[in-house]
This record gives structure tokens, C-alpha cells and sequence, in this order.
């Protein structure tokens, strides 16, 4: 395989052959190699015994799979091959303008919308806004072999449709997924389909026109659009997370296209997240999370804090997602919500611990679904006759969250109505958010005075 | 940038034109007739075998011109630069053989 793999790179098309003993080394040393897709032909276990007649028939078999390779184009060729259908790179004037984007398009370097086309001149507006050397590394992922730089994060914010005073908080975000340690051991392959979703703090919102109010998770504006945006297509273009190849999402979810939202601190009865977590009101942070969903809670006529929380609670609880022995999550409360919990004298760390406490499930209620116990080796919740199966240790009621850590608090949206959401995420555990700042040259140039 | 009358070329967006990210992988073939195959024996069991009868299929239904054997010092490690880069030059296209 890593034999297929070099002649490859050095320009040589070459079909490996190996018995089909073989299949998962090769697989595995394909992936080592950076190209977990590469095609090779299999042949029936064993070989080595077998008489030359048998082998010349062996031979003849394998024929049109040894073919196929060498020249069918495959789905991944898109991602893979060198040169493309379309050799060289188009050089654009003002009309080319069309076919600039189908250019990009016809390469497979879109989320499935059409992209800006970038060309040198205008990316380095973005590279302007960063003291950052263009190849410093932003993201890794090393089981994949491939690492973003500061330049290819600003073509893919470029080509996003981000303007360069965007271009910091997509350099936080990466900063932030780093920390969030989710995103870079492969859950962006995963069958469960997540998302990142980014929640942005400090007055850096207001500067850029970042959405923190009506319509927080929703299209309209171009921010919150096309920051999210950014981290989508550079996962696609230079991680290669394709839907259907190296991203296995069974049915992902919107949020991949974009999620980026701004706390909305002006209307929040509380302090702003950022200063939970030790910044300043007057810094700007991002904090990234991988998300399952965000659920919709709609509580227009209540009053009463436990009633509220409940809802919250009940919805945190839910069976469904419960694939692992606990959840996390991120409580996005409208500011109605918010003064609900606020004008009764609840701190966020009450809202936390009132939820925490009440969103569990009785064993009864997770054997019902086949999720009372857990696998002894991932403890990813199984039923309890399964051969992986050991007991969960967490008593008659199964309290959803680790502990009160694990929730999120934030606020957003508009104060027109009673209306919430929950984030599933996976992380925290306990343990901080990864609430990254964002560096702009401005803010720099300020320190060193 | 477009509109401004200079023409200039469109940015690849996945880190291809970095040479030091660079792991792209060879361009299809439209047909295999009158090419040179190279034939890279890992020196397992029956590999040479298994490869001299698919040379013979390549020559006799698919037009290959002619092919050439390569056989790797050791079957436990890579193909080694100097023999990628002789496959290179005396060939336009390789089977690899056998992973057992």
C-alpha cells in the first residue's frame, strides 16, 4: 500500500494487488499514508500455495478491478487527483466572473453553494489583519496527515464570503477548536454527523456586525454566515472531510454549513460568558463546540424558574441522544428565559445546577430504549444483554449530565418571545470551555503602548 | 481581484499549491495501449508469478506494449526513492503486488 501510495505521488498511476487477509492493514497503512481512500485490488486468501495454472486464472480475475483503478475516475478523484479535468488555474478579469465560480466549482471545492473566487490580490487583505506568518499552522489533523495554515484558513474565509476584518475570529475559532480537542481526533468523520458551532463574546460583534439578537441561528447576515462558513469549506477543501468519503456523517445536520452566533450581552440579565472564564467584558473571544442539535424550546406562558428549568431538563434528557454514558450541553436562553431565572434571583451557576439535577432518566425509562448500561471498553451505552454490557454504577436515576460543569450557559436572540434553545455538545466534561481571544492588529498595536 | 481589469490566477483552496502539504496522487489513465508497465514484486510468495500472469493479460487484451519487473530489496519496507525514480522514468503506469 505505501508502496501504491509513493509511486502515486511521484506522478506514476499503480494498482496494488493483496489478498484479502489482507484488507484491513491495508487499510490502515493507506490511511498512515494520508490517503485512507486509496483503491487497491483484492484477491482471495491465500496465494502463496497456490499452483501457477490457479494463479494465471487469479490474474485473469482481477483484470477488471486492475483496470478500473488505473482508469475510471473515482469519487474521490475530485479530491485526490493531480491535474484536474480543467489543467491549469484560470486566470480571471472582470468577466470571467461566472466562470470563476463554476471553476471552483468543477474542482469540488464548494460546501455545495457557490464560493468566492480568491485570487491573490484579494487574499492578502486577509492576510493583512493578522500579525500571523501565512504558514504558521492553525489546525491539525494528524491521523489524516494534513495540517491548515494561517494562508489556506484565509483563502477558504475568502472564498466563504467572510470580509478580512472577519478573518481574526476564524483564526480564534481554529485557535478554539484546538483547545475544544474534539475536532481534530476525527468526530468531524463520524457517523454522528456534528457541527461546529461558534459563540462569539466582546465588542469585536458590534465591529463586524456579527448577529447576536432576533434570528440568531438563522441566514441574513454575513458575519455569523460566512464565519462558520470558513471552518465548513476548509474542513471540505483542505482537510478533505467530503460527505460520502472521509466525512461519514449518516445525515449530518444544518449547522454545517454555518454556525456562528453572538451572545447577546446588552439584553442578558447576567455577565457575559467570556467573563466567566476569565477575560474582560472589553475583550472579544470565540468559543468553539462540536454539536449534535440544537433544540427548540418554546415556554411562552411561564412564570415560574422550576417550571422553566424543567422544560430545559426534560429536553437535556432525552433518550435519544444518549449514546454515551452522560451528555453535554450549552442552554442558549432566550432573554425572555434568561429574566425568567434572573428576576427570580437565579445566578447562572443556579440555572446549571437546577438543570444538572434534574435531567435524568429512571433505569427503568433507559432499559425501555436499550440504554441502561454500558460498554465495558467505550462506555457508550448499550442494553443490558449485551456481551460488551456493564452496569453504569449510576444508581435508579441517571443523572444525563456529568455534573453542573458540563452545561453551557449563554444568551441569544431577540426579548420578543419565550423561546430557547438547547445545544448537545460534546464537551466539556467538567472541565473549561475553550473561550479563545481574538487577536486583531489593532488590539495589538494597543498592547505595546 | 475580478473587476479591476488585471488578470490573476484563482487561488487552489486545499493546500495543493503548498509543495510541503503536497500528497496529490497520479492522474487517471484514458487507456493502457502501447504504454510500459512496471512490475513491482515484493518478493512474497508467488508475487512474481501473479505479476508475470497479469503482464501477460495487459499484452495480450488491453494493447500494453511491454513490461519490466522491479523487485524490492526487502517486501517489509517502502519502495526506496532510487527505485521509485528509475519506476518513474521507464514506466507509465505500475502493478504493485502482493500484500499478504
Amino acid at each position: 500500500m505505501a508502496d501504491g501510495i509513493l509511486l502515486e505521488r511521484a506522478g506514476t498511476p499503480t494498482v496494488s494487488i493483496c489478498t484479502d487477509a489482507f484488507t484491513v492493514p491495508a487499510r490502515a497503512m493507506a490511511k498512515v499514508y494520508g490517503h485512507p481512500d486509496f483503491e487497491f485490488a483484492t484477491t482471495p486468501h491465500p496465494i502463496a500455495s497456490l499452483s501457477v495454472p490457479q494463479i494465471r486464472e487469479r490474474a485473469h480475475e482481477l483484470m477488471p478491478d486492475l483496470v478500473r483503478i488505473l482508469m475510471a475516475t473515482r469519487s474521490d478523484q475530485r479530491v485526490l487527483a493531480s491535474p484536474p479535468a480543467d489543467p491549469s488555474p484560470r486566470p480571471v478579469g472582470g468577466a470571467d466572473l461566472w466562470d470563476a465560480i463554476e471553476y471552483y466549482e468543477g474542482r469540488g471545492w464548494t460546501d455545495g453553494l457557490p464560493v468566492v473566487p480568491v485570487t491573490e490580490s484579494y487574499l492578502r487583505r486577509f492576510l493583512d489583519v493578522t500579525d500571523r506568518d501565512p504558514q504558521d499552522v492553525v489546525f491539525a489533523m494528524p491521523h489524516l496527515n494534513r495540517q491548515c495554515t494561517v494562508r489556506i484558513a484565509a483563502i477558504n474565509a475568502a472564498l466563504a464570503g467572510c470580509r478580512p476584518e472577519y478573518f481574526p475570529v476564524v483564526l480564534a475559532a481554529w485557535a478554539s477548536l484546538a483547545e475544544e480537542g474534539y475536532a481534530n481526533k476525527g468526530i468531524w468523520q463520524s457517523t454522528t454527523g456534528s457541527a461546529p458551532l461558534l459563540v462569539v463574546n466582546g465588542p469585536i460583534r458590534e465591529e463586524i456586525g456579527l448577529n447576536c439578537r432576533a434570528g440568531v441561528f438563522g441566514p441574513g447576515f454575513r458575519a455569523n454566515a460566512t464565519i462558520g462558513r470558513a471552518l465548513r469549506l476548509t474542513a471540505i477543501n483542505c482537510f478533505g472531510l467530503r460527505p460520502q468519503q472521509l466525512d461519514q456523517a449518516t445525515q449530518a445536520t444544518p449547522a454545517k454549513y454555518t454556525a456562528c452566533i453572538g451572545e447577546n450581552e446588552e439584553d442578558s440579565p447576567w455577565p457575559g460568558f467570556h467573563t466567566d472564564h476569565g477575560f474582560a467584558a472589553s475583550d472579544s473571544t470565540v468559543t468553539a463546540m462540536s454539536v449534535r442539535s440544537v433544540i427548540h424550546i418554546e415556554a411562552r406562558h411561564t412564570t415560574v424558574p422550576e417550571q422553566l428549568g424543567l422544560d430545559l431538563a426534560g429536553t437535556l434528557s432525552r433518550t435519544g441522544s444518549l449514546v454515551h454514558e452522560t451528555i453535554s450541553g450549552c442552554l442558549v436562553l432566550g432573554p425572555e428565559h434568561a429574566a425568567v431565572f434572573a428576576g427570580a434571583g437565579w445566578s447562572k451557576s443556579d440555572v446549571r445546577q437546577f438543570v444538572y439535577e434534574h435531567a435524568g432518566r429512571t433505569r427503568a425509562e433507559l432499559a425501555a430504549v436499550g440504554k441502561d448500561a454500558i460498554s465495558r471498553s467505550t462506555r457508550w451505552r448499550l442494553p443490558a444483554d449485551h456481551p460488551d454490557a456493564m452496569p453504569d454504577d449510576r444508581g435508579n436515576y441517571v443523572r444525563v449530565l456529568n455534573s453542573p460543569e458540563a452545561l453551557l450557559v449563554v444568551v441569544a436572540g431577540a426579548g420578543n418571545a419565550g423561546v430557547s434553545a438547547v445545544v448537545e455538545t460534546f464537551g466539556p466534561r467538567g472541565g473549561p470551555p475553550p473561550v479563545t481571544r481574538i487577536d486583531t492588529p489593532q488590539r495589538t498595536a494597543t498592547d505595546g503602548q | 481581484m475580478i473587476g479591476s481589469g488585471e488578470r490573476e490566477t484563482l487561488l487552489d483552496p486545499t493546500g495543493g499549491d503548498d509543495a510541503s502539504a503536497d500528497s496529490a496522487l497520479a492522474p487517471r489513465l484514458r487507456s493502457l495501449a502501447g504504454l510500459r508497465v512496471g512490475l513491482l514484486d515484493n518478493t512474497k510468495p508467488n508475487a512474481a508469478v501473479l505479476l508475470a500472469a497479469v503482464a501477460d493479460e495487459l499484452r495480450g487484451g488491453w494493447g500494453v506494449e511491454s513490461s519490466m519487473v522491479y523487485a524490492k530489496g526487502y517486501f517489509g519496507t517502502p519502495v526506496e526513492e532510487s527505485q521509485i525514480r528509475a519506476i518513474t522514468q521507464q514506466c507509465d503506469f505500475v502493478v504493485a503486488g502482493i500484500g499478504d
